[in-house]
């Protein structure tokens, strides 16, 4: 008779056991997600944004849509250009004037009422544009390595200064143009000095700090991708998609995830990583749907931008 | 600048000889516009066309590699 009690002890143990082998912070597999509000926005691609406060700018073709996440709130500001023209990044600086690159040979700041209120020719093709404190941080639309992928520049001064330890990189056999896509850069946004920066087809970001100091870090478990794969892909798989550092420095990577995933129409990613400053991964969740954007990290929970426009929110972990 | 014309055209072909439907339509316009620049007899025209093709190209994957 005393197997009964040995066998209930038997199992407490495998209990305990179990309970160890699984850290109680594991997220779980599929992310459950609220929406919020929206959509905001259709499935045009997003070509810039900003934050402020508590309000991310889009820029929509040459639309700018300021999201009030706090007042749940949507405007559209379409910005005065001729018809035919494009508009690519925006850029905001610490004095609130924005920036958008007008095609590839101007930069432009645009009023709050879409009106342009200045307009600065670059002596060459760009293809990029960010902010940094009260600079704009520009690319050139077609480069060879190993020149600095950034530069930095205020607009009221000419001088072009390196921004960065970004360099634009060489592929073998690969022709020019297509070696200067695959060192386009895209930037994330931060709740700290360091802004995370990366190329399309590495699994690792870049932390630049205003004055440009650059600290790379590579993310575990996350696959690169191979550039005849990224540039021939019709929905190329981008190890990083969205890139946000949290106010503990806590680094929240959007990951295509994997081929499998990708049936969908929809743009967007459908993995949510975490990593810690050092790169190592503390945790992912997979969402039901893709999200486009990581909006903000705030204690408990992840507000996002998903493929159907909507701003949702998901558990942090 | 012929020579690096052909070059990359030709390095071009090898890339989408085997294509995933796409982005693949970037890099074939690319090569084709290759090729007809290296078709120009003028020096600096046949430089500046193999430019504008660089340039059209990065406009054309640009969306798909660092849009949102």
């Amino acid at each position: 008779m005393k197997v009964v009690p040995s066998i209930l002890l038997s199992m407490v143990i495998l209990t305990c056991s179990a309970c160890q082998a699984v850290p109680l912070a594991q997220p779980p597999s599929v992310a459950l997600m609220t929406r919020l509000f929206g959509p905001v926005i259709a499935q045009q691609v997003i070509r810039g944004r900003e934050d402020h406060g508590d309000t991310t700018s889009l820029l929509v073709e040459t639309t700018i849509v300021r999201v009030d996440l706090g007042g749940r709130r949507v405007s559209a500001i379409p910005i005065r250009v001729e018809p035919a023209e494009t508009c690519w990044g925006l850029a905001r600086l610490t004095d609130g004037s924005l920036w958008t690159l007008k095609g590839r040979n101007a930069i432009v700041r645009v009023e709050a009422d879409g009106a342009i209120a200045q307009v600065i020719p670059l002596d060459e093709p760009h293809a990029g544009l960010f902010a940094s404190g009260d600079r704009l941080i520009l690319q050139k639309a077609v480069a060879s390595a190993p020149e600095p992928a950034l530069r930095a520049v205020k607009p009221d001064v000419g001088d072009r200064l390196t921004w960065s330890a970004l360099t634009v990189r060489s592929f073998p056999g690969i022709a020019r143009a297509q070696a200067s896509a695959l060192s386009l850069v895209a930037c994330g946004r931060s709740a700290v000095s360091e802004r995370p920066c990366w190329f399309p087809d590495e699994a690792a970001i870049s932390l630049i700090a205003p004055d440009g100091a650059t600290r790379r870090v590579a993310l575990d478990g996350l696959a690169p991708v191979a550039p005849e794969v990224l540039l021939t892909a019709e929905n190329p798989r981008r190890p990083v998609r969205d890139a946000y550092v949290d106010e503990q420095s806590r680094i929240w990577v959007l990951s295509s995830g994997e081929s499998s995933d990708l049936a969908s129409d929809l743009p967007g990613g459908w993995v949510l990583g975490r990593y810690r400053p050092d790169g190592t991964a503390d945790g992912h969740v997979r969402f039901a749907e893709p999200v486009r954007l990581i909006l903000r990290v705030q204690p408990g929970r992840v507000i996002v931008l998903t493929g159907t426009g909507y701003v949702s929110e998901v558990a942090s972990w | 600048m012929v020579k690096k014309v052909l070059f990359a055209a030709l390095v071009l072909a090898g890339l989408v000889a085997n294509p995933s439907p796409a982005l693949a339509g970037c890099t074939t316009t690319l090569a084709d516009c290759y090729g007809r620049a290296a078709r120009i007899d003028s020096f600096w025209y046949r430089w500046a066309a193999g430019i504008d093709c660089e340039l059209d190209y990065v406009d054309c994957v640009r969306q798909k590699l660092i849009g949102s």
